[in-house]
């Protein structure tokens, strides 16, 4: 079963539409949702939860429509976080984990406890009064503690200085050891998204340029240096993106399909998705 | 059903207990004042439960609430029953305030007033709720004066067709009370489907 599919997503607001996102997610897989402000990264999670009504498309979540009756069931097994403001000011760890175990059957109390302790967290401050890492940990604690097997995260660790940020993915890490937990992290901090993700989604003004493993696209993408004549003689299947200077370009290019005598260089993902969204065709 | 009383009862206590103070205080303060009508209780006990509504929503029980594995017809379901509660207690000031004002009515003639006020209190909620959960919890306004409206357009109508009919009606609070929350439980499932429909909009 896969955690996600997803096909034909769209969503539409006035200046801006979610353009027919098409997607399957295999279990046990970290999914990096990345894209600038303004993608579509939260809308996407937002429509794969049914929080907003879609336009067009299907979603099934853990084998299962998430417009159909039997999708409350499955929520049991979906862990949310959202972009910060994600729970009541006025609600107390302590209230909250109350709160959950009234909620989910499978609510694991020790879990949370667990969870606050390596967080530090304290018991009876207003969600208002955290500091926003700790409200992320909150969010975070209460999601991982009802045996989830679908973590969807919206810009979890947006916000969040280095060691927080560090201790959550590996967090999330720990999270996806079992091989039916699957996590979905959207974020635009692409260098945290290439630590943990096993796969990639790029959205851009709304459309899914890519989805890929990430492994995979760090394989298949190289950078070169070249002068604008050498860009000329490549084949423009083989350029997925130009950054032109005074001095020459640089192109993101795919290994196998130019000739041997360019020197190409290794890239990282964020290479990667600034020169697909600065120009130059789609993977 | 329980996590949405444990949020309202607990958590949210000091709020609950506001509210229920100052309605009661609104309902039970006019009748033993020796105002007449029923207008002042009605304003306050609607705008209250509303405004807190549109507190909660802001504070961000709505989004957390669509988040959870809680039916719609659970958490729609809870805010009716702590409405009704409301619209009962408030209908009990009303009718204690009676009991309160000079001359001293019977008691009969509380326990009516008390109905009566219960039986439209109910009826207003019943517009009210389901236009909420339509136009969105942080809408209260035009939710409010879609009420209101609606309130103001029955009765006139009511009255043109027959007045002494109208006013006779207060006679007949049982009746009155029985309508009053057959139309609030009807209301229910259209509140359930507009919040669904609705989600985070």
């Amino acid at each position: 079963m896969n955690a996600i599919e997803c096909r034909d997503l769209t969503k539409s607001y006035r200046g801006f539409t979610l353009d027919h996102v098409s997607f399957t997610l295999p279990t046990g897989c970290i999914l990096g949702l990345v894209g600038e402000n303004g993608a579509g990264k939260s809308t996407t999670l937002k429509l794969l939860m049914n929080a907003i009504s879609r336009d067009e498309g299907q979603v099934s979540l853990l084998g299962v429509d998430n417009q159909s009756p039997e999708f409350l069931q499955t929520k049991q097994d979906i862990g949310v976080v959202l972009d910060e403001a994600c729970l009541p000011e006025v609600i107390t760890p302590r209230e909250l984990g109350k709160l959950m175990a009234l909620t989910y059957t499978r609510w694991d109390q020790g879990a949370y406890e667990n969870y606050l302790a390596r967080f530090a967290m304290p018991r009876d401050k207003k969600f208002k009064e955290l500091s926003r890492g700790m409200k992320m940990k909150l969010a975070i604690a209460a999601a991982l503690s009802h045996n989830a097997k679908l973590l969807l995260l919206d810009e979890a660790t947006s916000g969040l200085d280095p060691m927080v940020r560090d201790e959550v993915l590996d967090v999330f890490n720990d999270f996806t050891r079992e091989e039916d937990h699957t996590v979905v992290l959207s974020s635009h901090i692409v260098s945290d998204l290439e630590k943990i993700c096993d796969y990639i989604a790029f959205l851009h003004r709304g459309k899914l340029v890519l989805f890929e493993e990430k492994d995979r696209l760090l394989e298949e993408y190289a950078i070169v240096k070249l002068s604008p004549q050498q860009l000329q003689e490549l084949d423009p299947a083989a350029v997925a993106g130009v950054k032109e200077g005074p001095y020459g370009a640089e192109a993101l290019v795919r290994r196998g399909r130019i000739p041997a005598q360019f020197v190409t260089e290794h890239t990282n993902l964020e290479d990667i998705i600034l020169f697909l969204a600065k120009g130059g065709e789609g993977a | 059903m329980r996590a949405l009383l444990y949020k309202d009862l607990v958590v949210n206590w000091s709020n609950t207990l506001l509210l229920w103070a100052v309605a009661g205080l609104a309902c039970l303060l006019p009748p033993w004042l020796g105002l007449e009508g029923l207008l002042l209780p009605l304003v306050f006990g609607l705008t209250l439960p509303l405004l807190l509504f549109s507190q909660e929503a802001k504070e961000g029980w709505y989004q957390l609430l669509l988040q959870l594995p809680l039916a719609p017809r659970a958490v729609v379901g809870a805010r009716y029953l702590e409405a009704a509660l409301l619209c009962l207690w408030m209908g009990a000031c009303y009718g204690l305030g009676q009991a309160l004002s000079r001359p001293r009515p019977g008691l009969g003639a509380c326990l009516a007033a008390g109905a009566l006020a219960v039986a439209i209190l109910l009826a207003l909620h019943a517009v009210a709720l389901p236009l909420l959960y339509a136009f969105g919890p942080g809408e209260i306004l035009p939710a409010l004066l879609a009420t209101l409206g609606l309130a103001a357009v029955v009765s006139w109508l009511a009255l043109s067709i027959d007045e002494a009919a109208f006013f006779g009606l207060a006679g007949h609070p049982l009746p009155l009370l029985g309508a009053g929350a057959a139309l609030f439980l009807v209301s229910l499932p259209v509140a359930v489907g507009r919040y669904a429909r609705r989600g985070w909009g």
